[in-house]
């Protein structure tokens, strides 16, 4: 599959191809920079100083190169085709290795944090139980009620301060119901692994593809 | 014998065996019973036989059960002689052998049943939880919907499934009729009429809780007296007048602000048009004349008031007047009677006789006065001593009731003590049992010592009758190779003597085969004698009315299984 | 043992009277249990007023209160008819009508007793989906199965005066649900070791302390 750009992009990284090597590392260490700590204008400042052109454009090619990255993570491309949409692009071999390097570094980086951006789910954090047994209570002297006390902590990725947050849910059950539930939990995992399931997981793929 | 049959009908009766009171030996029994009392001593020993408890009436089903029952009891290792006709046609000894087999081998789980019995709370407690966990570990899940109250109701055990109708505990307060006391009618007439059932006064959810802690509800009373108390307390303190500063200081702002707004508004108003100060001028005179129409009907009442007064007086005034003129009437009349000097006589005589009478009167009074009197006295000093006689008899009463009540106590504890006596007794007679049976097999055993040195006498005896027979043996042997000898040599030369030696050796043959004979015949009479007892053995079985008996329910048997297949042919016929 | 105080023992003294007959006085207790365990909607004892509308509605009170006072002690019938006999003094007739009743009703009184108390929300079942994300906004791969997990959990709603169901929805990856459903097989083996002790008889005290133990708290 090849990556096809709108001509703003194109314009944007124009720069980049017509030079040397060096400073496409330099970009790419910049790119690296502002995906983990945020633009820095003096280090913009001294490359357009030094490459002679204005501030934004810098900044425009350094914002077109993080785009560019995170295009390749989305539709997780493969070595051929990202070299094939890179060359397009207008990048030469030398420059296209350099990329793929920078790519390959971060790709595992970036799609975890995509994968956070996702809809907002509940995701299970952790599970503790503590096995009781009521033996008295004030309207019954005489009782012995086995009873499993679960602590089950969910996690939301992130809340609207955009933190992640876990919240301790108190619930019980008996050891009828909690036969019951662990069966099906395990059914339901036996489930994802039939092979009923592994098709359709591939028909879904091929599809994609 | 009897010992041993009373120890065998006793175990009987404690596995539940219904043996008659009036059995006391195995002689006594039955074949009903027999049959009975083997199968409840299986039943004990091995709680997965089952067989049915009473003899059947058909011959062939008899046969059936006691061949299964005779299985059985060989398979516990029963070695005598056992088959259907053991069970069914026993006779005393050997009933009594396979009885005290069978009651060996009853195990002795009763104490242990009672030590379960006895384990104390956790022990307990701790058994119901696991056994709840396995119930419910194996129990199908059930949808919470079908549950009542989150438990199956179809089971015998209560397992709870779902917990979603556990309500917390909450309390009402519930009127309730309390007719054995006094009441006013109006409160009954309530409790009659209006008070609502308790089913009726709280939700369900309420009702156990309020039924069972109503004696641990406070009243509305006490809380409310509760509160003023922790008033008071707290008007004690200083924190009342911190709070009373605390306070100062918001009013003090309060006003500030307040007649600031006052200011406020003082100066808007100046600025008003005339109109509304001709209209606050009208307003006031309305509100002056308002006031003084107030003071006038406060003066009409006064006024009415006074006026009624008044006329109250007018007529009390005009009553005494009435009174006072019917007086004076009244006197006028007496003046003119009195004026006249026969009547005023007759009046003063009339006077005097009555002044004599009151005297005489007053005398005769007195006379019946004073023995009423006196006994009236005497009357109340009764009485007071009766008081102090019922007073001291009350005393006496209670006393007496303090004594009954401790009384009935020790009475109490003495039938706990006799229980714990008796129960003791119980046990202390199966001891003295137990003593009396070990008494018994101590005097066996040393009837079998003693048995046994007198046997070990004979043996002996007999060792040193085989010595001496040995001994003689011997010499017998010696002197006669000698006398063989001497008279061997003397053959060679003598005629006589050649007899003689010929004689002495048939003599010996002879001698030799005597002897042979009798201990020959010694061991034949041992063998006859065994052969007797064998007979005898047999004899007793009474192998031949057995056999009789055996052949009778064979014909039984057979006779019934002609009658079934007749029975079954006319059934095919119909 | 059990005591009861003065105040009930004096109603209860109305239910040992004449004022209803044997009957009646049978009707009375089997509408008491039916009130104590929500047998049948409609308690009407009003047919069993006669003239003595109060003493009646006082031995309904007095019975009911006594009855529960039994099962909360879990009492077994022969001490329920030893406690009429000695405590109350009630007669022959009526010690069999309570103790016959009780025992018929026992199971379903203990389980109302039961009911009694707060708990946490309680898992009655769960339900469970498995999805494929295929394409979002932000990243065009798949990347394995989505475990959307239901449990059903049931409380009682103090408001609505009725128990309510409450779903707590959540989504699971594979190795989270993995950690879940091996969390929840853990319990169940603890449960299973405790109840495979009620055949191997062990000292009390290690298994309690076992019990007490047991959790991954």
């Amino acid at each position: 599959m090849l990556l096809s750009l709108n001509s703003d992009h194109k314009e944007h990284l124009s720069l980049l191809t017509k030079q040397p090597v060096e400073v496409l590392v330099d970009f790419c260490k910049l790119a690296i920079n502002l995906i983990q700590s945020g633009p820095e204008i003096k280090l913009y400042k001294a490359a357009a100083q030094k490459l002679e052109v204005e501030l934004t454009v810098i900044q425009n090619c350094v914002y077109g190169l993080v785009n560019l990255l995170l295009q390749f993570c989305k539709y997780n491309l493969n070595e051929s085709d990202f070299r094939d949409s890179v060359l397009t692009i207008g990048f030469s071999s030398e420059q296209q290795v350099i990329l793929n390097k920078f790519y390959q570094s971060k790709k595992k980086e970036i799609i975890e944090i995509l994968e956070k951006l996702e809809v907002n789910d509940v995701h299970y954090n952790n599970l503790e139980w503590r096995f009781e047994v009521e033996v008295s209570s004030r309207s019954l002297l005489h009782r012995a009620d086995p009873i499993v006390a679960m602590n089950l902590n969910l996690k939301r990725p992130h809340n609207t301060d955009g933190f992640p947050t876990v919240d301790s849910i108190f619930l019980q059950t008996d050891p009828t119901n909690l036969v019951h539930i662990a069966k099906e939990l395990e059914n339901c995992l036996q489930q994802s692994r039939s092979r009923h399931f592994r098709r359709i997981q591939k028909g879904l793929c091929n599809n994609n593809n | 014998m009897e010992e041993v049959d009373s120890i065998i009908i006793d175990s009987l009766r404690n596995i539940e065996c219904d043996v008659d009171i009036e059995i006391h030996s195995l002689k006594d029994f039955d074949s009903e019973l027999i049959f009975n009392s083997f199968v409840y001593c299986l039943e004990v020993i091995n709680p997965e036989i089952k067989f049915p408890h009473g003899l059947p009436p058909s011959m062939s089903l008899r046969l059936k059960l006691a061949t299964n029952i005779a299985e059985c009891i060989k398979d516990l290792g029963y070695r005598g002689d056992m088959g259907y006709q053991t069970i069914l046609y026993c006779d005393e000894t050997e009933l009594r052998r396979v009885l005290m087999f069978l009651i060996e081998r009853i195990p002795r789980d009763n104490k242990v049943t009672n030590k379960e019995k006895e384990e104390g709370y956790v022990t307990k407690l701790v058994r119901q939880i696991e056994k709840k966990i396995q119930e419910s570990l194996h129990k199908p899940w059930v949808p919470s919907e079908l549950l009542k109250f989150g438990v199956d109701d179809t089971e015998k055990l209560i397992l709870r499934q779902n917990y979603g109708e556990c309500f917390s505990f909450h309390t009402e307060v519930v009127k309730l009729p309390k007719t054995l006391e006094q009441h006013s009618e109006i409160l009954k007439n309530y409790w009659i009429h209006s008070l609502p059932n308790v089913t009726e006064q709280c939700s369900f959810y309420k009702l156990v809780p309020s039924l069972l802690f109503s004696d641990a509800k406070f009243l509305q009373k006490h809380l409310l007296m509760n509160k003023y108390d922790v008033i008071k307390n707290l008007v004690k303190e200083d924190t009342l007048k911190k709070y009373e500063e605390s306070s100062d200081n918001n009013i003090a702002t309060l006003r500030q602000v307040a007649n600031e707004n006052i200011d406020e508004y003082e100066h808007q108003t100046e600025s008003k048009l005339p109109l509304e100060e001709e209209m606050e001028r009208i307003i006031q005179e309305i509100k002056a004349i308002s006031k003084s129409k107030l003071v006038m009907e406060k003066e009409i009442k006064t006024a009415g008031a006074k006026l009624s007064q008044i006329k109250d007086d007018v007529i009390q005034q005009g009553e005494l007047l009435k009174e006072s003129q019917a007086k004076v009437q009244l006197k006028k009349k007496a003046q003119a009677v009195l004026s006249k000097q026969e009547n005023l006589i007759k009046l003063k005589k009339i006077v005097e006789s009555g002044s004599e009478r009151l005297v005489e009167l007053a005398n005769q009074w007195h006379s019946v006065q004073t023995p009423l009197l006196n006994e009236y006295r005497s009357l109340i000093n009764n009485h007071s001593d009766q008081e102090l006689k019922i007073l001291e008899e009350n005393e006496k009463l209670e006393k007496i009731q303090e004594k009954n009540k401790q009384i009935v106590n020790e009475i109490k504890e003495k039938e706990r003590l006799e229980q714990q006596l008796l129960n003791e007794f119980e046990r202390i007679n199966k001891n003295v049992n137990r003593s009396a049976y070990t008494k018994r097999i101590i005097e066996i055993i040393a009837n079998i010592k003693k048995q046994e040195e007198d046997i070990k006498k004979i043996l002996n005896d007999t060792r040193a009758v085989q010595k001496d027979l040995n001994n003689l043996n011997g010499q017998l042997e010696r002197s006669f190779t000698l006398a063989d000898e001497l008279i061997f040599r003397d053959a060679k030369r003598e005629e006589t003597a050649r007899k003689a030696y010929k004689l002495l050796a048939t003599l010996h043959s002879e001698c030799n085969q005597i002897v042979q004979t009798v201990t020959d015949l010694g061991v034949m009479e041992r063998e006859a004698r065994n052969l007797q007892d064998q007979v005898d053995i047999e004899l007793s079985r009474e192998t031949a009315s057995k056999l009789e008996r055996v052949l009778y329910d064979l014909s039984e048997v057979k006779k019934e299984n002609e009658i079934l297949a007749k029975q079954i042919s006319k059934q095919q016929i119909n | 043992m059990l005591e009861i105080d003065n105040n009930l023992k004096n109603s209860l003294k109305l239910a040992n009277s004449n004022a209803l007959s044997d009957e009646n006085f049978k009707n009375l207790v089997q509408h008491c249990f039916n009130a104590l365990t929500k047998k049948s909607e409609i308690n009407n004892i009003n047919s069993l007023y006669g003239s003595k509308p109060d003493t009646v509605k006082e031995i309904f009170a007095s019975v009911m209160t006594l009855i529960a006072q039994f099962g909360r002690q879990n009492l077994d019938p022969l001490e329920v008819a030893q406690f009429l006999k000695n405590e109350c003094h009630f007669n022959a007739n009526r010690i069999k009508i309570i103790s016959e009743l009780y025992e018929e009703n026992k199971n379903d009184l203990l389980v109302v007793l039961g009911t009694i108390g707060s708990h946490l929300p309680h898992i009655t079942d769960v339900n469970w989906k498995i999805d494929y994300k295929i394409e979002s906004k932000y990243l065009e791969e798949a990347s394995g199965p989505i475990f959307r997990i239901s449990l059903i959990t049931e409380v009682f709603d103090e408001q609505l005066q009725k128990p309510v169901q409450k779903p707590i929805n959540f989504t699971c990856t594979t190795q989270e649900l993995q950690d879940l459903v091996y969390k929840l097989k853990d319990a169940v083996n603890h449960c299973e070791r405790i109840a495979k002790k009620a055949d191997i008889s062990e000292p009390n005290a290690v298994l309690i302390i076992r019990i007490l133990v047991g959790s991954n708290w």
